[in-house]
C-alpha cells in the first residue's frame, strides 16, 4: 500500500474488490498504534471505529449509501464526537465525554464516514505550532525536530503521515492553512458561515470555521459537499447557491497582492510560490499585482478582536457544569473556586488571551481597542471587495517561512503570532481560503513542504476548489 | 499601552483567573507587548467608518417562545449525562461553594 492513499484511492480500491472498509480500518488503528508513537498525532483513538466498519461493509452497494461511506477519518479535539473525550487539549477538560455529536460529525456520519479518532491541537485552538497542548506537542512527519504547524497540528500531521486519508479541522485565523503548509497537504478553510460550527467549541465566533485538511484538492471537494449547508442549530450557517462552471484557466484573472510578497518572506517560500503562479500563466491565465492595503494592519486587528471574543466565549468554562474538578476544602466562596479552577486548568497562552479580551473590552478600553479594530476589519473587507472587482482570486503564500523548531518561538508570543499574518486576514473578511502544496524546500538538510494560498470571493467556495484543481492536476500531469 | 502589576492583578480578577502573585509581572510585560503591537491601528484613519462585527450580514431573528415537550426516556438520559458531567454534585443539583466567602 502506498505511503498515503485519497479517499477517491480508497473508492477505487473497494469497488475493484482490492480491499473491504474493516480491512482498511484495522490497517489504519494498527498503523496509527505503531508509528504516532513518534508523531503525536492522536489524543484519542476510537477502537469501536472497526465495528462501524464492518456495517460500511454491509452496506456496501445498498442503494443509496453514504457518499463516504467507509472512508476514516479524524477529528480535531474541539469538536463534539458524542460519548469519545474531547479536550480542546486543554487540562480544564481533561476528563469530559461529549454528549451530542457536533452537525459534522452527524452529516458525516450519515454520509457513512468511520470517526478513527481525536487529534491532538493548541489549547482551544490558541497558537501556531501545537506547543500550547496541555499534553504534549505533534511532530511534523517531515522533520520531527520541527512543528506541525497549529492549531490543527494533529489533523494535519495525521493525514501527511498517512494515518487518514482526510481530517476535520478549524481555523480562527489560519488554523487549517497553517498546519497543512507546514504538512504539505490540503488545507481549505470554506466562506464564514458556510459550514455549522453547532458542538464546535467556540474560540472567537466572527471567526471560527470548521473545514477539512486533504491530501487533494478533489478530496477537499468531497468531504466539503457533505459537511456545508445551513443547520438550524447554528445561525449564522448559510446555504451556498450552485454556480455555473462557465470559466477555464483562460479567462481567470489572478491578483497578486505586494503587501503578502514584502519584507518577511522568506526568499525560496516566494520562489516556489511564484513558480507556482506561473503555472497558472502557462495555463493561459492573466496575473496582476494588485494592492490590500490595510493588509499589514489585520494581524493587529486580529490580536484584539480573537481575544476580545474568546474572553467571552471561554466565561463557560467556570468548574460548576464540567470540567476541572478541584477538591474545594479550602476554597473560600465562589469567586475563589472559578479564580481557582479557571487558573490552572487554562495554560499560559489561554490566560494570555482571557486577560488581553477582558482588558480590550473593559469599561473605558472598548473603543480604544475594539471599536478600533473593528473599524480596521471593515477596511480590510472593503480592500479585498474593491480587489475583487478586478480579479477572480487572489494568491499569496500561505505561511512566511517553512515549520519552524521546537522551542523557536515560544518565548516570544510575538513572534509565534506572526506565523499567520498572511492567514488572518481570510477570516477577517469571511473569504473561502485553500492552502494548497507547491513543493518543498531544504533547511538544514530536510525537505520542508511550502503552501500556497488561494483566496476567492465569499461564497465562491465551489469556484475556489475549481481553481485550485486546475493547478493539482497541470502539477500532476507534469 | 503599558500595565502594571495592579492592574494585571485588576484584569485577572474580572476574567475569573486566579494569577499567583508571582507572574504578574511576567503577565504585564507580555500583554504590554501585545498591547504595543495593537496600537499600531493607531496610524490608520478611520474617521467615519462603520465597525463591522459581522461579515455575513446577520441580523437577529426571533421565533416564537414555544415550550416544546421532550420524550420522557430521552429527557431522563440528558438529565443523566449532564448530570454525570457536574464536578460536583448533590442529588440532581450540581453544587457550587458559596456566593460569599468568610472575608466578605
Amino acid at each position: 500500500m502506498p505511503d498515503t492513499l485519497t479517499i477517491k484511492d480508497i473508492k477505487n480500491n473497494v469497488e475493484k474488490g482490492d480491499a473491504t472498509y474493516s480491512e482498511l480500518a484495522s490497517f489504519y488503528l494498527a498503523r496509527i498504534k505503531d508509528k504516532d508513537r513518534d508523531i503525536n498525532s492522536f489524543l484519542y483513538l476510537n477502537e469501536s471505529a472497526l465495528d462501524r466498519a464492518k456495517e460500511a461493509d454491509a452496506e456496501l452497494g445498498n442503494p443509496g449509501f453514504g457518499e463516504l461511506l467507509g472512508i476514516p477519518y479524524a477529528v480535531k479535539d474541539n469538536m463534539l464526537v458524542k460519548d469519545m473525550p474531547c479536550t480542546a487539549g486543554s487540562k480544564i477538560l481533561e476528563n469530559y465525554i461529549a454528549v451530542y455529536n457536533a452537525t459534522v460529525i452527524e452529516k458525516l456520519n450519515k454520509a457513512g464516514a468511520v470517526v478513527l479518532g481525536k487529534t491532538n491541537m493548541d489549547e482551544f485552538a490558541m497558537g501556531s505550532s501545537t506547543e500550547n497542548s496541555a499534553f504534549a506537542p505533534t511532530k511534523n512527519p517531515h522533520d520531527t525536530s520541527r512543528v506541525p504547524g497549529g492549531s490543527s497540528g494533529g489533523s494535519a500531521a495525521a493525514v501527511a503521515a498517512g494515518f487518514v486519508p482526510f481530517a476535520l479541522g478549524s481555523d480562527t485565523g489560519g488554523s487549517i492553512r497553517q498546519p497543512a503548509a507546514f504538512c504539505g497537504v490540503v488545507g481549505f478553510k470554506p466562506t464564514y458561515g458556510a459550514v455549522s460550527r453547532y458542538g464546535l467549541m467556540a474560540m472567537a465566533s466572527s471567526l471560527d470555521q470548521i473545514g477539512p485538511i486533504t491530501n487533494t484538492v478533489q478530496d477537499a471537494r468531497e468531504v466539503f459537499d457533505v459537511i456545508s449547508g445551513r443547520d438550524e442549530m447554528d445561525s449564522t450557517s448559510i446555504q451556498l447557491e450552485e454556480y455555473a462552471r462557465d470559466k477555464d484557466p483562460k479567462d481567470l484573472k489572478i491578483g497578486i497582492p505586494k503587501e503578502y510578497f514584502a519584507e518577511g518572506l522568506d526568499p525560496e517560500v516566494k520562489k516556489k510560490v511564484l513558480d507556482a503562479i506561473d503555472v497558472y500563466k502557462k495555463m493561459g491565465a492573466q496575473i496582476k499585482e494588485i494592492s490590500i492595503k490595510h493588509a499589514p494592519y489585520s494581524l493587529a486587528v486580529y490580536y484584539i478582536i480573537m481575544p476580545s471574543e474568546a474572553s467571552s466565549n471561554l466565561a463557560r468554562y467556570d468548574g460548576v457544569k464540567y470540567g476541572l474538578r478541584i477538591e474545594d476544602k479550602d476554597t473560600d466562596g465562589l469567586m475563589d473556586m472559578y479564580l481557582k479552577v479557571r487558573g490552572q486548568g487554562f495554560g499560559q497562552e489561554v490566560l494570555r488571551r482571557i486577560m488581553l479580551g477582558t482588558y480590550t473590552l473593559s469599561a473605558g478600553y472598548y473603543d480604544a481597542y475594539y471599536l478600533k479594530a473593528q473599524k480596521v476589519r471593515n477596511l480590510i473587507e472593503e480592500d479585498f471587495d474593491r480587489a475583487f472587482e478586478k480579479v477572480d482570486v487572489i494568491i499569496s503564500p500561505t505561511t512566511p517561512t517553512p515549520a519552524f523548531k521546537f522551542g523557536e518561538k515560544t518565548q516570544d508570543p510575538l513572534q509565534m503570532y506572526l506565523s499567520d499574518i498572511y492567514t488572518v486576514s481570510a477570516n477577517l473578511a469571511g473569504l473561502p481560503c485553500i492552502s494548497v502544496p507547491v513543493g518543498t524546500v531544504e533547511k538544514d538538510g530536510a525537505k520542508l513542504p511550502v503552501g500556497m494560498q488561494i483566496f476567492a470571493p465569499r461564497k465562491r467556495d465551489h469556484f475556489l476548489l475549481d481553481v485550485a484543481e486546475w493547478y493539482e492536476k497541470e502539477v500532476n500531469q507534469e | 499601552m503599558k500595565l502594571t502589576k495592579v492592574l494585571v492583578k485588576h484584569i485577572a480578577q474580572l476574567a475569573r483567573v486566579g494569577i499567583p502573585q508571582d507572574k504578574l509581572d511576567y503577565y504585564a510585560q507580555e500583554l504590554s507587548a501585545v498591547l504595543k503591537y495593537v496600537e499600531q491601528l493607531n496610524e490608520v484613519d478611520t474617521k467615519n467608518i462603520e465597525p463591522k462585527a459581522n461579515v455575513v450580514g446577520l441580523v437577529s431573528v426571533f421565533r416564537e417562545d414555544v415550550q416544546r415537550i421532550a420524550d420522557e426516556n430521552e429527557r431522563a438520559g440528558v438529565v443523566k449525562a449532564l448530570i454525570s458531567r457536574l464536578p460536583f454534585v448533590q442529588k440532581n443539583f450540581a453544587r457550587v461553594k458559596s456566593v460569599f466567602s468568610k472575608e466578605d
